[in-house]
């Protein structure tokens, strides 16, 4: 009688395991019969499969959530490390194709304007030659207003990076004390390499090394701040 | 005026009435006080694990607040073990598939109760890996350390804890706001970003290395590799690139405000212009120029040097 059972029992797990191979391809669409009939005999089948069923139709339901761009930053990297992928499409076009994948306003913008600021600063050192605008440009959030803003650059980078800023000093609050201590650092350190930056490319607008680490500095702030406001996100 | 026997009866049962009030009313508080005492006096909680995986498993762990320090071993399994100084934070693991060999692994530590913060929410996390797994670390804040991988990738990123790698093959990014990095013999192509924190880069073999930081110190010490490109860059913090006298390397060091100091004899390479020294850069090849080494600061002082 006990081993009947035992071969029963055996018999059974050997369906389950079955069950077990099938159902992927069978929630895949593939026609697998096999799989209701089973569960239709196993109740704890039965249980797993109504699970799956149920976490299909719901998450037929949800918002497609955009992974990190850093996600893609590192496939595009190892793709290209691998030779598998070559750049050539046209870097504005590149730009164009990723925006779609970016979910959040503020940092698309904010990148946005830096690929401009960036492009600014590198090619045309006499846009620094004027005060006001290098002043427009200061990290510092009582200089970064959008009335200050020479018509040379367009105001999105600064309004973006106001934006960021603004989002975050909202955010700040709510933060761990010393996470927002470890924020508070960076930004004063970034804010205050802009400052000099600035200041040193007001005297020389022809430094190309001043203007790359002004872009940076740039760069590094809206990353900092991107980083600030996905970091506690539930 | 003597009280007559009633009043006395009357006296008598409300003072009963009263006691037995306050013995149901401290029943009623401890039933509904007890369970909160208890879990609060609870002591640290444990989490330990180990999961059949492939060869090369994708592991991620995101962590508010701890140590972390993940180990490649030779073994196909993830050994997990975590330490939570509450019992009101919790760590799921999450693994996929569900049955057989498990190809991804999800680590995420959460608290169970919004009031949980501080010293509270740490949750100290040991890691055995394979060898070939590849890494994803978010430590919010506290250390990481990881340890003899060979997998595709390994990024770790905490805000003001310190990262240290070692031993590792694979494309391996840390990125810190103020935490210190130190690579110790990475392989792979190799990125280290911080913005206050120093960076260290010792005896590396990669031959694609970047490491930037704002107001840290860079200190890279060991050979370059043959055809490798280095690119060392801070604001305002110090570069120091120490080698042996027989690193073969092409030097192109840049700084706009900072100082130079180099103690190598540079000479020009074939069909390249002549070495080339101002006092803002410093450009010419020592030995055979196999490397590539270029070395950027806004003000820091770049300084490079043989190994004693």
């Amino acid at each position: 009688m006990l081993e009947h059972d035992h071969k029963l029992s055996e018999a059974a797990r050997a369906l389950c395991r079955q069950f077990d191979l099938d159902l992927p391809a069978y929630l895949e669409g593939e026609n697998k019969p096999t799989v209701l009939a089973h569960a239709r005999e196993c109740s704890y089948c039965s249980l797993v499969l109504a699970d799956l069923e149920q976490i299909r139709f719901v998450s037929r339901h949800l918002p497609l959530e955009e992974p990190p761009v850093r996600v893609w930053a590192n496939i595009r990297a190892t793709l290209a490390d691998e030779g598998i992928l070559h750049e050539q499409v046209p870097a504005w076009h590149r730009w164009f194709n990723r925006l779609p994948l970016v979910s959040e306003s503020v940092p698309v913008g904010a990148l946005a304007g830096l690929a401009i600021l960036a492009l600014t600063l590198l090619n045309s050192p006499k846009g620094l030659e004027s005060p006001g605008t290098l002043d427009a440009l200061s990290g510092n959030q009582q200089v970064v207003t959008a009335g200050m803003m020479s018509a040379d650059f367009d105001s999105n980078i600064t309004r973006t990076l106001k934006e960021m800023e603004e989002a975050y000093v909202g955010r700040e609050s709510s933060m761990e004390p010393t996470v927002k201590e470890t924020y508070r650092r960076s930004l004063d350190c970034l804010d205050a390499n802009i400052a000099e930056c600035l200041k040193h490319c007001r005297r020389d607008p022809h430094d190309a090394l001043a203007r790359q680490y002004l872009s940076r500095a740039y760069q590094s702030k809206a990353e900092v701040l991107t980083s600030a406001l996905e970091f506690d996100r539930p | 005026m003597e009280e007559g026997p009633t009043a006395v009866y009357n006296r008598r049962v409300d003072f009963e009435i009263g006691q037995t009030a306050k013995r149901l009313f401290l029943r009623v508080a401890l039933i509904a006080v007890a369970p909160t005492c208890l879990l609060m006096a609870a002591g640290p909680g444990r989490l330990e694990k180990t999961l059949d995986t492939t060869g090369d498993p994708q592991i991620t762990l995101s962590n508010l607040r701890g140590q972390v320090a993940v180990r490649g071993w030779v073994k196909n399994q993830v050994h997990v073990i975590c330490v939570t100084a509450s019992p009101r934070v919790e760590v799921d693991v999450d693994a996929l598939p569900r049955t057989g060999q498990v190809e991804r692994i999800q680590l995420a530590t959460h608290v169970l109760d919004p009031l949980v913060t501080g010293n509270d929410e740490t949750a100290d996390c040991t890691l055995d890996v394979p060898v070939g797994a590849s890494l994803e670390v978010r430590n919010r804040q506290g250390a990481v350390l990881v340890e003899k991988l060979q997998g595709q990738h390994a990024w770790i990123e905490s805000a003001d804890g310190r990262i240290s790698a070692t031993d590792v093959a694979g494309h391996l990014t840390a990125r810190s706001l103020g935490g210190d990095i130190e690579f110790t013999r990475p392989t792979g192509r190799a990125d280290a970003y911080t913005i206050t924190g120093n960076i260290r880069l010792l005896d590396s073999g990669s031959k694609n290395l970047r490491a930037n930081t704002n107001s840290g110190k860079i200190t890279y010490q060991g050979d370059f590799i043959p055809a490798g490109e280095y690119v060392l860059s801070t604001y305002s913090g110090d570069i120091e690139v120490i080698c042996p006298p027989s690193a073969s390397f092409e030097l192109n060091a840049k700084t706009v405000k900072g100082k130079l100091e180099n103690t190598f004899s540079l000479t020009h390479k074939r069909h390249s212009p002549s070495p080339f020294h101002s006092a803002n850069s410093l450009f010419g090849t020592y030995n055979t120029g196999n490397a590539t080494v270029e070395l950027t600061s806004f003000s820091g002082k770049i300084r490079v040097r043989p190994q004693p």
